[in-house]
């Protein structure tokens, strides 16, 4: 669980599973809703209150995000990788990835690719290896697409306060860093060795990150390693502290599933749609406010119906792959890949998709000069 | 009412409207031309204000009819906010509207960055209207620094609770020697009404039409109970009081 958290993960649990429909109901009905709120919402209860959970987190998101979806990529800088996560095709045992590390010229030459398609916010990707990915190389990196998109941000490997002041000054607004698992003995033997496997700076990221300046904190958990309900306990229980210390930022949710990988692991806790739709519901009504993006790892029928209700953001027309935009010869793209994708559509497939549900695409929502 | 003036220029609809959260640039302009309005604020980090003849929301406004007053919409202090208005001066957009809401979850005003950020636009020659808290000394300090109007809201951006802050806007309205524009939390044309009836110079909402199932049936709506407040108060309706008066009274004894 989430450390600070005075309830246990059976505390949690028991409260989560002695929910009852009166508890949902009244959870839903509330126009303030809060932590306890939350773990009525993800409940077994709450299946049967959906319809009406659904109202309510469409009528939250349109009070603050309106009629309109936001657009990003994300750009692959590289793949090489120090770690060992056991669920990853870029850990550092696995041999069938083929590594690559952009030069400066291809890392343009990429993003001239995706701007192309109208995309105006970029998600920095890059492996953990720090020999590479230095602060003065991402910052380099920073001052590069800076020029070329309206909005920048990171998902690295977690820095220092010191090194995200540089990487925020370099053009950075934004850093998503999913923490896997709350739970740090599973942490531990999911993440058995390399940088990563040190549960609590990886947990302190987002806060190093929003003292440094960073307007937004994407926060997650991987869905599939640790039962769903209490990571999503700890997930809102993170966001909640950083709101309190990080006043100025703003957290962005995220709810990547875990996707089929080369390496053939299976997930210990598989989470299904249903289950997905449900904590996508339940985490808008809690937070209104705050951001949330669809996976490209979910279907496309499911991302079209979700940024309807509950996510304000997703990404179109991703590559997985450092070079995939440009760089790479289709055939040798699939190598390399993080993940596999599940939305496989072009990125105006993607904008014809949200705008025939009666929203508009949203591509420039930051100014690059300020 | 006493004709609207503001940064010298004349308006005759005293409702103004945002142009962010519509469905579409088609609805958006529906709503422009629904609601009559002749100031629209829009902000400077969702268009591109050097290619205003590309931009899907600059593109749609007649700028003949309708001023744009640029916003600073996501800046979280007087620097960034500052910043934002330079990059709009440089293209043209002489108004700004300040907004600085560092507190990302109820989006309310920072008062002292505000006020910095006045001062500085002020002495750049802009005609500032800066997005207050229903504060009756900040909006005199406001004013003091150069703002053209002062932009206090009725509740948070977005929440559509209406003139939550009504006493303290009464205290701005009657001290103001600048336009007030009531801001934010307007959600209902009644609202609208309830401030121009108050003494308010002018009402922007943005939310409460944008999010409307029928956004320019709504834009309408706006216009109407902003307009028939008006004339309720050229009309100068007779003061309330406690006790009931026939309106048929029956004199018949000497």
């Amino acid at each position: 669980m989430f450390p600070l958290l005075k309830f246990s993960e059976s505390d949690v649990l028991e409260r989560i599973n002695a929910a009852t429909p009166s508890d949902v109901a009244a959870s839903v009905a509330k126009e303030r809703r809060d932590w306890f709120d939350l773990l009525n919402l993800i409940s077994p209860a709450a299946y049967s209150f959906m319809p009406q959970m659904r109202e309510a987190a469409r009528k939250a998101r349109l009070r603050y995000y309106g009629k309109t979806v936001s657009v990003y990529a994300p750009l692959y800088i590289g793949n090489t990788c120090v770690n060992s996560c056991r669920y990853c095709d870029f850990r550092i045992q696995h041999k069938g990835t083929v590594r690559r590390n952009l030069t400066m010229d291809e890392i343009a030459m990429e993003a001239d690719a995706v701007r192309a398609t109208g995309i105006d916010s970029l998600l920095v990707v890059a492996g953990e290896d720090p020999k590479v990915n230095t602060v003065e190389h991402l910052a380099e990196v920073g001052r590069l697409l800076k020029r070329k998109f309206s909005n920048l941000s990171l998902e690295v490997a977690p820095q220092t306060e010191d090194g995200y002041r540089e990487l925020f000054r370099a053009g950075f607004e934004g850093l998503t860093c999913f923490q896997e698992t709350y739970d740090p003995v599973l942490y531990r033997e999911m993440h058995p060795a390399g940088p990563k496997s040190n549960y609590e700076y990886r947990l302190w990221t987002q806060l190093r990150a929003g003292r440094a300046g960073f307007r937004q904190l994407g926060c997650a958990f991987l869905l599939g390693l640790g039962p769903w309900r209490p990571e999503a306990a700890s997930l809102a229980a993170h966001a909640i502290y950083l709101m309190k210390e990080c006043y100025q930022a703003k957290v962005q949710f995220a709810f990547p599933r875990f996707c089929r990988v080369d390496g053939g692991f299976v997930p210990p806790a598989e989470v299904e749609e249903r289950d997905v739709d449900l904590m996508m519901l339940a985490f808008r009504m809690c937070f209104p406010q705050c951001c949330m993006t669809v996976s490209t790892r979910e279907a496309p029928k499911f991302r079209d119906y979700i940024v309807q209700v509950a996510a304000d953001n997703m990404s179109a027309g991703s590559r997985v792959t450092p070079g995939g935009y440009a760089v790479l010869e289709k055939e040798r793209a699939a190598d390399v890949a993080q993940f596999t994708l599940t939305d496989r559509r072009r990125p105006e497939e993607v904008y014809e998709a949200i705008r025939a549900n009666g929203q508009e695409v949203v591509f420039k929502n930051w100014d690059n000069r300020i | 009412m006493k004709e609207l003036v503001i940064g010298g220029r004349r308006f005759s609809n005293r409702f103004f409207l945002g142009t962010g959260k519509f469905s579409s640039r088609e609805v958006m302009e529906g709503a422009l031309a629904a609601s009559g309005t002749e100031l629209v604020t829009a902000a400077l980090t969702r268009v591109h204000e050097g290619d205003a003849a590309h931009d899907d929301i600059l593109s749609a406004i007649d700028r003949s009819k309708v001023e744009v007053m640029l916003n600073t919409s996501g800046a979280r202090n007087a620097d960034e906010a500052v910043r934002i208005a330079k990059i709009g001066l440089a293209a043209g957009f002489k108004w700004v509207k300040l907004e600085i809401h560092p507190d990302a979850r109820y989006l309310l005003p920072d008062p002292v960055e505000t006020l910095a950020a006045v001062e500085a636009c002020a002495k750049l020659g802009m005609v500032v209207l800066p997005y207050i808290n229903a504060d009756p000394v900040l909006a005199r300090r406001c004013e003091e620094a150069g703002a053209a109007a002062v932009m206090p809201l009725g509740s948070p951006i977005g929440s559509n609770l209406g003139l939550r802050t009504r006493d303290m806007l009464a205290i701005i309205i009657e001290q103001s020697r600048v336009p007030v524009v009531v801001d934010a939390g307007v959600g209902l044309p009644s609202h609208a009404a309830e401030a121009i009836e108050m003494g308010a110079d002018a009402v922007l909402a943005n939310t409460a039409v944008a999010a409307a199932d029928d956004p320019v049936k709504m834009a309408e709506a706006f216009r109407l109970a902003v307009r028939a407040a008006e004339l309720a108060v050229e009309a100068r309706p007779p003061a309330p009081r406690a006790t009931a008066s026939a309106t048929s009274p029956m004199d018949i004894f000497a």
